[in-house]
């Protein structure tokens, strides 16, 4: 714990109690941030009261400091899980009490990454009908419903769910797959959409889109190429003469400061 | 029936429901402080009963909320301590809560009132 409240006694009582206090929270589905703030305020807490014990502390004083504080369970009480009075110290939460608490405070929690990644596999679904059907789609109607209404629901719920799959992740961030699943569909969002989008314009205006796309994707091309063979050309040819020079007189004056003020 | 209610029970309730605008009003009114000085600041104030096992992962919420903000600073007794300071958007909930509280305040004193004209004239 601390250095001047003789770090290694009590330590194990401390950590037990922390512990069990973060196990209740765990238990009542806690945010993993609740979790961590709420066991930094209770060590700092402990510090505090054992700062104003009689040092050199014991065994006996780190339990008497804990044996003030309440039980773990009590902590779990405001997340509507825990077997606490509520946190009041000195009632007992009925069992309508506390339904009525579990039952606001526990609605339903929608997993937006998972959302994300069913509607971005709707996306690319919806893609693979669309190419595989190919040409005969117009003919097909439930098929061409099928897709569209894949390709709908992708396109619009693939964005929101991320985003939201990113703030639900950023407040209980303890769910390593969920954030796989952001990060993977958004990817896949961003690789999709420029393609739909740019197939969805070429079919539009018969082709005559990809003209100015394909136009636009050269011009980069070139900067691209030019850009990196000037780097590259930079760095294999030496250094010219006045640049040289410039740096040997840079040097020189550098070194002239430097005795003056010695 | 009333002779059944467990009065302690009713107001545990009653605490755990007005300890959220008494946390907001606590740090509005320190400034700033860390969790152990607002849980001895509101042990202080007798009826109110918030213990740490209420203050602090309420504290965790309404951070985790935007209504309080957070600055780790280190403590002389021991690890760093946490201080709290109300946001703007926990100013304006701790008014909106206040103005709820006046107006249940005083409806209930209303209430009370009224009852107790009626016994004295009967």
């Amino acid at each position: 714990m601390t250095e001047n409240t003789s770090s290694a006694v009590g330590r194990a009582a401390i950590d037990a109690y922390l512990d069990s206090v973060e196990q209740a929270l765990l238990a009542a589905h806690a945010p993993r941030g609740d979790r961590v703030q709420v066991r930094q305020d209770l060590e700092s807490q402990i510090a505090d009261m054992l700062a104003g014990e009689p040092q050199p502390l014991t065994e006996e004083i780190v339990q008497a400091v804990i044996a003030k504080l309440e039980p773990p369970s009590h902590f779990a009480a405001t997340y509507g899980n825990g077997n606490g009075n509520g946190g009041s110290g000195n009632g007992n939460g009925s069992e309508p009490g506390r339904a009525w608490a579990a039952r606001i405070t526990r609605r339903p929690v929608m997993r937006w990454p998972l959302i994300a990644a069913v509607s971005c596999a709707c996306l690319c679904f919806g893609c693979l009908l669309l190419l595989i059907s190919g040409g005969t789609m117009f003919n097909d109607g439930p098929l061409i419903v099928l897709i569209l209404s894949l390709l709908l629901v992708g396109f619009v719920l693939t964005p929101i769910a991320v985003w939201k799959g990113v703030k639900q992740l950023q407040s209980q961030s303890d769910q390593p797959r969920d954030r796989e699943l952001v990060i993977r569909s958004a990817m896949i969002y961003c690789v999709i959409l420029p393609v739909l989008v740019t197939g969805f314009f070429a079919l539009a205006t018969e082709g005559f889109i990809l003209i100015p796309i394909g136009l636009g994707a050269f011009i980069y091309l070139q900067v691209v190429l030019v850009r990196r063979l000037h780097r590259r050309l930079s760095e294999r040819l030496p250094a010219q003469a006045s640049d040289a020079g410039a740096h040997a007189a840079e040097r020189a004056v550098g070194t002239a400061m430097t005795m003056q003020a010695m | 029936m009333p002779t059944n209610l467990n009065i302690e029970q009713w107001s545990t309730q009653l605490r755990k429901g007005l300890a959220e605008i008494c946390v907001l009003a606590a740090v509005n009114q320190l400034g700033e402080a860390y969790g152990y000085q607002l849980v001895q600041f509101l042990t202080e104030h007798d009826g109110l009963a918030l213990t740490e096992s209420t203050v602090y992962p309420l504290l965790a919420r309404l951070a985790r909320e935007g209504q309080l903000s957070v600055t780790t600073t280190p403590s002389p007794a021991g690890p760093p301590r946490r201080y709290y300071r109300i946001t703007a958007s926990g100013k304006r909930s701790l008014e909106a809560m206040l103005q709820q509280w006046m107006a249940v305040g005083t409806s209930i004193q209303k209430i009370i009132c009224n009852g107790s004209t009626q016994e004295t004239k009967s």
